[in-house]
């Protein structure tokens, strides 16, 4: 075999690999143009503000969900960890300066500790992660529920800090898009800048091959989920700051939004491969998305349809794309 | 050839030890829910036992095949709403016959099952994915038709199919006996049946000895569809509604009764009639949990644990079957 014919089909997949890393911001960018032509509300700073306020929450989990896919995993138990914290969260109630500070810590060290006992579970025994954490999924749901005894929880008077943490502003921007905006980078910064990042791109790309190298897979993979908890559960406190008045149900649902985001962004299905920065574009696309399609007056139910359809486009153009990767 | 035929004998033991394990929880939670209740054995709660059990039990014939390929299939409860839903629909507020409303849920089912099929095999988009995403489109789709809200159904003949016995047996049960019947003929005595198993127990070896792979995990998805149809309609005709979200906890009740009664995710270990009592352990396990009057959030948690414990099972049993193999290959070479 020469050396031309081993070339070639590393081009195709290069050029189909930069394609894709482009695509989610062309789309992004042909989405805000048309968008805004045709319907002049939506470049209102006030409903762009809206838009990235709402998106936040969805991001947190997506940054989770990217570091876990990236290391060749699923996890689709961060909706139900986000309802935990943000139900926790309310039940400690923040009504003055010790217990807020107990509604943030303690929802926190729930998230790490589910994220951990999902890494134990696919980290030890390889089981399929997607239906390990549909098990643990279950299992914290249930479990928020008996907490909860299935009635809503509030808190009155929360105090001023507790509130800012959604209600905030700095500098004329939402609070919650700063905190969406920082993890990003921090994620960004962990997966491209740390040894623990590459470790979980090797992870992803070749499990055995790593372990050979001396990658510590279990303490890697255990580690993803535990950041993806950790999100899970940040976002849990910033919807819990929002609403205060919580169904325990709330956020069952936000795990198949950031999936779709993040696998939109061009996140390997079948990991080794993705990038935040595609991520935050995948979860503004379809924040953007939602956003028109309330502005349009589409119903809640035609919404969810739409949204399944396009997480199946998004997991079909990856399957396409590892395809001509493996040809 | 001899090492086919020493890990058939092989799987059949497993198997066999395996269903053993089943009888292990089922026969002491007889016991105990026997001595806490008197009402259990009564013709009334057994009668509303194999109902449940039926609905489970339907979907199961689909999917232990899908498993049986080493495949899964996500998507069932969305699609047993969908097939209710679109049942109800037809005969409600389009005004047709009844027959047209259960034939429409049923081929519903089956062509979300096909869907499945060709996502997965010309896509080839992995299993758990593929019916992850369909399960929300289909769910949405269900949301879509009913606005979000049950249609309920005025034709009082249709809600016999589920309500209805024959003599002192139900009729769900009696559908359930007739497609678990051909479900083990299919997968016993016909050449797709077979060729399931040759599948999941090696696919690329199935595919050099001229088995049509993708067409047989292809008939698989839509056999999984199909039953998840009928049990749909059977459902809404029970309830005399068609829920978009009744489903939504069928996937994983299916899934762990199948991994109880043996059945392994990796493909090719099993059979229908092994896992037919995991359906059976779940049934009367949740018919337990009602007896002894135990909140619906506990049931779910304990489901989540149950689910939890039969991947660790699995996992461990396939490690162990994996040495064996190994260890057998060795003295082979030896």
């Amino acid at each position: 075999m020469n050396e031309s014919n081993i070339k070639k089909p590393n081009a195709v997949a290069s050029f189909f690999r930069n394609l894709s890393g482009q695509t989610i911001w062309m789309v992004f960018a042909v989405l805000v143009i048309t968008i805004s032509l045709m319907e002049p509300k939506f470049i209102s700073s006030s409903n762009i503000l809206n838009v990235l306020r709402q998106v936040s929450i969805v991001g947190l989990i997506s940054l989770g969900m990217t570091v876990v896919l990236i290391g060749g995993n699923f996890d689709l138990s961060t909706g139900a960890i986000l309802t935990l914290a943000a139900v926790v969260s309310v039940n400690i109630g923040p009504e003055n300066g010790p217990l807020t500070a107990l509604a943030i810590i303690i929802p926190l060290l729930l998230g790490v500790f589910v994220g951990l006992l999902n890494g134990l579970l696919v980290g030890l025994l390889k089981a399929n992660s997607i239906i390990v954490t549909v098990g643990t999924q279950f299992m914290v749901a249930g479990a928020t529920l008996i907490y909860t005894g299935g009635q809503h929880v509030w808190v009155w008077s929360p105090t001023q800090f507790y509130e800012a943490i959604s209600g905030g502003y700095l500098m004329g921007i939402p609070n919650p898009i700063f905190i969406f905006l920082i993890l990003t980078v921090i994620t960004q910064i962990i997966l491209k800048r740390t040894s623990f990042g590459r470790y979980v791109y090797a992870l992803g790309n070749n499990d055995d091959a790593s372990r050979l190298m001396g990658i510590k897979t279990n303490l890697i993979r255990m580690s993803t989920y535990v950041f993806s908890g950790f999100t899970a559960a940040a976002a849990g406190i910033l919807l819990a700051s929002r609403v205060k008045n919580l169904d325990p149900t709330i956020g069952l649902g936000y795990e198949f939004q950031a999936l779709t985001a993040v696998v939109l962004g061009g996140t390997k299905t079948s990991g080794g491969e993705g990038r935040i920065y595609n991520t935050l574009a995948g979860v503004l696309t379809l924040g953007i998305i939602s956003n028109s399609m309330t502005l349009l007056n589409i119903s809640y139910n035609l919404q969810l349809l739409i949204r399944g359809l396009i997480l199946l486009t998004a997991v079909a153009i990856d399957a396409k794309r590892n395809q001509s990767v493996a040809r | 050839m001899k090492n086919i035929i020493q890990k058939s004998l092989q799987s059949g033991f497993v198997t066999f030890l395996k269903n053993q394990k089943v009888l292990a929880i089922l026969i002491p939670l007889l016991i105990l829910v026997s001595t806490q209740s008197n009402k259990f054995w009564s013709l009334y709660n057994l009668q509303g036992l194999w109902v449940i059990i039926a609905m489970d039990g339907i979907m199961l014939v689909g999917m232990v095949m899908v498993m049986l390929t080493a495949g899964l299939d996500l998507s069932i409860g969305a699609i047993m709403s969908l097939a209710g839903v679109i049942c109800v629909y037809l005969m409600n507020e389009l005004g047709l016959p009844m027959w047209a409303g259960i034939l429409g849920g049923i081929l519903v089912g089956a062509l979300g099952g096909a869907m499945n099929g060709l996502f997965i095999t010309a896509f080839k988009i992995n299993p758990f994915i593929a019916t992850l995403g369909t399960m929300i489109t289909f769910e949405g789709l269900a949301m879509t038709i009913t606005d979000g809200y049950p249609v309920v159904n005025k034709v009082l003949i249709f809600s016999e199919i589920g309500r209805g016995k024959l003599g002192i047996i139900p009729i769900p049960a009696i559908i359930l006996a007739m497609i678990f019947t051909a479900g083990v003929i299919f997968l016993h005595y016909t050449e797709t049946g077979r060729s399931i198993y040759a599948i999941g127990g090696n696919e690329e070896a199935a595919h050099a000895s001229g088995i049509r792979v993708k067409r047989v995990k292809f008939i698989t998805y839509t056999i999984c569809g199909l039953t998840a149809g009928i049990s749909g309609v059977i459902l809404a005709s029970r309830l005399s509604t068609g829920s978009p979200i009744v489903g939504s906890d069928s996937a994983l009740n299916v899934i762990t009764a199948a991994m109880l009664g043996g059945i392994s995710m990796s493909g090719g270990v099993g059979t229908l009639e092994g896992a037919f009592l995991g359906v059976l352990t779940m049934g009367v396990l949740s018919n337990s949990f009602n007896m002894m009057n135990i909140q619906a959030y506990y049931q779910q948690v304990i489901k989540g644990i149950l689910l939890l414990v039969v991947i660790v099972i699995d996992r461990v049993s396939a490690n162990s079957r994996k040495k064996a193999l190994e260890r057998t290959r060795g003295k082979n070479q030896a």
